[in-house]
């Protein structure tokens, strides 16, 4: 189905001939990811209609305007990793945000930073930096983007002390479905972007609420995004070239990686540490990605993990905590108060890690939230991904703990990666008692046992959350997730639709991926 | 190889966006983040090596056909290898490959861009990329007490390259160069009108015959010659004989130097010693070819096939190429060896250094593209308040010359053998 002539005429006098494009070769880079070839077998996805470069709000905004008027769907995504930045179904054209891509401020003073969608975390927070601060940062790396709207859940490495994105956000400038800007938070009454619940409108759940809307509700164009403290250096000097690079960071900042005995006492320790907020980042990086975290190719991963194994995986649950001070007094307090929590709780350090300079690199590697790519796609399996509530620590443990369960027996039949069986990835929030995991596991799809294993495994995790009260999946989106789980959830799928439908009254912000209105 | 051969990295690329930016690692600040001069100039995802991958695949597996602006897309690329060294610092593939490989399917299927026809028939005219006659290809040495290697024997042939042969302006760094060899007392030759492209070009343009032929011509000039040491000032045509022959199965039975590694070991030897004060603030900037691209070849034959516990893996072990071995300390050994000299780096440098723009052919077709490309380099070395840029490569001169004097800038630019030649 082309673009009408005249929608693509209107398109093109907004953004110029140069940022509008419907050649065949340009839509397929665009309809590519990776998660689709697990699903269909097919790395290809649907073709957009055009692809567009808006480069700033009042473009974004005309365009939306246009879209209404020719009843032509659109969908923006911002960095573009993850398949549900595509469209759902056909007559969708794609804003590619990527030329807003300008640090709009930075107030130290206020605590917050502006971004538009295409600046990095990476970018943010180098600049942050600068300033004695740093940014939250989510797990799938800092090449991705800096808006805390963007990221389907939005929680990092250093969560524990960077918070999580549902709650970092601030101000936020909106372009509606209709082509209205909403400005909401402070922002909405013109007196800066510094709280995103007013004075002014919240709309802070409906706008992300739980997840962020995946593209299927308007566009956001800038946001406010609340910054922490960074107590280390200006710059990271980095010596070396890639990807042995060596960091240069002060010894008041450390990191242990500690192995528990049982869930219970893991669970134990991740209280005590949030109550002692000690942890610049309490992130449980199962040893599994330590392994591919440390090394430079997918062998000596694979190798360092069978070294690693008998140290973590056969001992119990470990948790990665990076320590970090302003004094040398406050961070041999710290460095106490985390032995203290490990001798209680029968926690040992892992040696490599005490090796300063792994310890350093390791350090980079998770507050830069560098290495995401190479700790799920350097094997070029499918990864999947389950569970990922955010609630209590011990509820989120439950799921890790639910998720190795459900998932051994596939490992132990051959089906899916020994991956150690409890791989699950997640963080304590805010030095609290909130915390994240999601269970990963990786399948081959060019066997379709495997292949079967995985979705198999997808369901019964499903099933499971359903079943033992574990939440609602991180997985859930578009129509038929949210319509399995919003009656066990207090009809919360009804309050998104009706939410969708005073939003969008024409349809044409696409969202198969996150719900859908009926006509 | 084909480009069927690179279907697991096309298949397997995350669109993970790395390909678009220099490591995260040693992101410094809000500027000058990004590698690939594609996708900062084009926006476009299709013009990221990523996109680039997206779009191979689409072609073999018949969902795109040929179009201009497809071809036009492969080649506003001036396949710096910035993207492979961003995608590797986390993955184990070569999105440079599938980048050659989608070059040399356009050719092979006749998808010509129409500069480059121009440029090849020179070349199989001329011998040269330059468009220039092969009969003047020696001017640039006219007067230099050099020996020829076509009439006599030397320890070392000196290889001046098509950018230096016929581009006037540049050749007193060539010159330099072999001066300096000579005042160091190295046995060194040239072959004057005999010398012939090293075919460097024609291989990243796609046209592997042509490479093949000037690499085969190479081999046999340089075995009758009898040389022990190749050196080059240009770094493209260093990547060429000391890279791709090697990748094609013609590695050359000799030691292959770029001038300013060669420089380094006099200085070691103590046979050059810069003694005068040169007072200028400089910095440097990595040619591609000689950085990045210049780290030795690593052949590698095999598989990735699926091993125990369902893991692929190459067999037998293959060691990646990742910008890591690449030539970085010789050229700044030597500025560093010199008197006076302030030297300063700038944002992206070694291995993340942004390109000067006149690789892959760009300089030829997309000649504002290259232009542009130069600029963002000469912006970049502006913020380091350097009086000078210093390079290693005539190419990289050339185009960042053309940018300072479009920018109206005052910056100066000279080889890292023009530097030295002051010092001396």
């Amino acid at each position: 189905m082309a673009l009408n002539r005249n929608a693509y005429k209107a398109l093109e006098d907004i953004v110029g001939a140069d940022n509008i494009s419907e050649e065949p070769a340009v839509l397929d880079a665009y309809a590519l990811h990776w998660g689709l070839k697990a699903f269909t077998g097919n790395p290809f996805g649907r073709r957009h209609e055009a692809v567009l470069l808006p480069g700033s709000t009042e473009d974004v905004q005309v365009i939306v305007k246009i879209c209404n008027q020719y009843k032509v769907k659109f969908k923006a995504l911002s960095t573009g990793w993850g398949s549900m930045n595509g469209p759902g179904g056909e007559g969708v054209i794609q804003l590619d945000l990527r030329r807003m891509n300008r640090i709009v401020e930075i107030n130290e003073k206020a605590m917050y930073a502006v971004v538009e969608p295409y600046v990095i975390n990476a970018q943010l927070q180098a600049e942050l930096m600068k300033r004695g601060l740093t940014c939250n940062i989510i797990s799938a790396g800092s090449n991705t983007s800096a808006l805390p709207l963007t990221a389907l859940m939005g929680s990092g490495p250093t969560s524990n002390s960077t918070s999580y994105n549902n709650r970092n956000i601030l101000g936020v400038e909106w372009v509606l479905p209709n082509g209205e800007i909403l400005r909401t938070g402070s922002l909405g009454s013109g007196v800066g972007w510094f709280c995103g619940d007013g004075p002014g409108p919240s709309l802070r759940g409906i706008m992300r609420g739980y997840k962020s809307p995946l593209g299927g509700l308007g566009v956001f164009t800038k946001a406010a995004t609340k910054v922490y403290h960074w107590p280390g250096p200006e710059v990271v000097p980095v010596e070396g070239a890639s990807p042995g690079y060596t960091p240069k960071l002060p010894d008041i900042i450390s990191a242990h990686y500690i192995t528990f005995p049982s869930w219970e006492r893991f669970t134990e320790a991740g209280y005590k540490m949030g109550e002692s907020e000690i942890a610049l980042a309490c992130d449980k990086l199962p040893p599994w990605m330590l392994a591919l975290n440390l090394t430079e190719n997918a062998r000596e991963g694979i190798r360092l993990f069978s070294e690693i194994r008998p140290q973590t995986v056969d001992k119990g649950i470990s948790v990665l905590v990076v320590i970090g001070a302003d004094s040398q007094r406050e961070f041999d307090y710290k460095e106490k108060v985390l032995k203290r929590i490990t001798s209680e709780t029968g926690g040992e350090y892992l040696p490599l890690v005490e090796e300063p300079a792994t310890r350093k690199k390791l350090i980079w590697h998770r507050v830069r939230a560098t290495t995401g790519a190479r700790e799920t796609f350097r094997l070029m399996l499918s990864q999947g991904a389950s569970f990922g509530s955010c609630d209590s620590w011990e509820f989120a443990v439950n799921e890790a703990r639910e998720g190795a369960r459900l998932k051994q027996k596939y490992i132990e039949k051959g089906l899916l990666v020994d991956d150690g069986v409890d791989n699950a990835w997640g963080t304590l929030y805010e030095h609290g008692h909130m915390g994240h995991m999601d269970e990963l596991y990786l399948s081959d799809p060019t066997d379709p046992a495997s292949k079967q294993a995985a979705f198999t495994l997808m369901e019964e995790t499903t099933r499971a959350c359903m079943e033992k009260a574990l939440g609602c999946p991180q997985t859930v989106m578009g129509d038929r997730g949210h319509d399995l789980f919003g009656p066990r959830m207090n009809n919360y799928h009804l309050w998104v639709r009706k939410f969708k439908k005073a939003l969008d009254p024409n349809g044409v912000s696409e969202s198969t991926n996150y719900i859908t209105v009926p006509e | 190889m084909v480009l069927e051969d690179c279907r697991d990295d096309l298949e397997w690329c995350s669109r993970c966006s790395m390909c678009k930016f220099i490591p995260m690692e040693v992101i410094s600040g809000y500027d000058f983040a990004t590698v690939c001069p594609s996708i900062a100039r084009y926006n476009f995802h299709s013009y990221s090596a990523g996109g680039k991958l997206n779009m191979a695949l689409a072609m073999l597996d018949g969902r795109i056909d040929y179009t201009d602006k497809l071809v036009e897309m492969i080649y506003q690329c001036q396949i710096c290898g910035g993207c492979d060294v961003s995608c590797k610092y986390n993955r184990d593939m070569e999105p440079m490959e599938a980048l050659y490989e989608f070059r040399m399917k356009c050719v092979g299927d006749g998808q010509l861009v129409p500069a480059h026809m121009i440029v090849i028939d020179g070349l199989r005219r001329e011998d040269n990329m330059m468009g220039g006659s092969k009969s003047q290809r020696g001017d640039w040495a006219k007067g230099l007490d050099v020996k020829d290697i076509t009439a006599e024997k030397a320890e070392v042939y000196f290889h001046a390259g098509c950018r230096y042969c016929f581009d006037n302006e540049l050749w007193p760094a060539a010159r330099s160069a072999v001066g300096l060899l000579l005042k160091a007392g190295v046995d060194v030759g040239i072959t004057g009108k005999e010398e012939v492209c090293c075919g460097g070009r024609s291989y990243e343009i796609g046209y592997l015959g042509e490479f093949t032929k000037y690499a085969e011509h190479n081999i046999e000039m340089l075995k009758v010659a009898g040389v022990k040491i190749l050196v080059t000032s240009c770094a493209d045509c260093y990547h060429a004989f000391k890279v791709l022959y090697h990748k094609i199965g013609k590695k050359l039975d000799l030691e292959v130097l770029h001038i300013t590694e060669y420089l380094e070991r006099l200085l070691e030897e103590g046979k050059l010693k810069p003694t005068k004060k040169v007072p200028m603030v400089v910095t440097y900037h990595d040619p591609c070819h000689l950085g990045r691209m210049g780290e030795p070849w690593i052949p590698w034959e095999g598989v990735r096939t699926k091993g125990s516990g369902m893991i692929f893996l190459h067999e037998p072990p293959k060691e990646f190429r990742r910008g890591t071995h690449g030539v970085y300390e010789p050229p700044r050994n030597i500025l560093k060896s010199i008197p006076g000299l302030n030297f300063i780096e700038m944002a992206r440098i070694r291995e993340r250094a942004w390109c000067c723009g006149a690789g892959g052919g760009v300089i030829d077709a997309f000649p504002e593209f290259a232009l542009w490309t130069a600029l963002e380099r000469v912006n970049e070395a502006r913020t380091t308040e350097a009086e000078a840029i210093v390079t290693a490569c005539p190419w990289c001169k050339r185009i960042l010359s053309d940018a300072i004097k479009e920018s109206g800038d005052r910056l100066q630019i000279y080889d890292v053998v023009e530097i030295l030649e002051q010092a001396l």
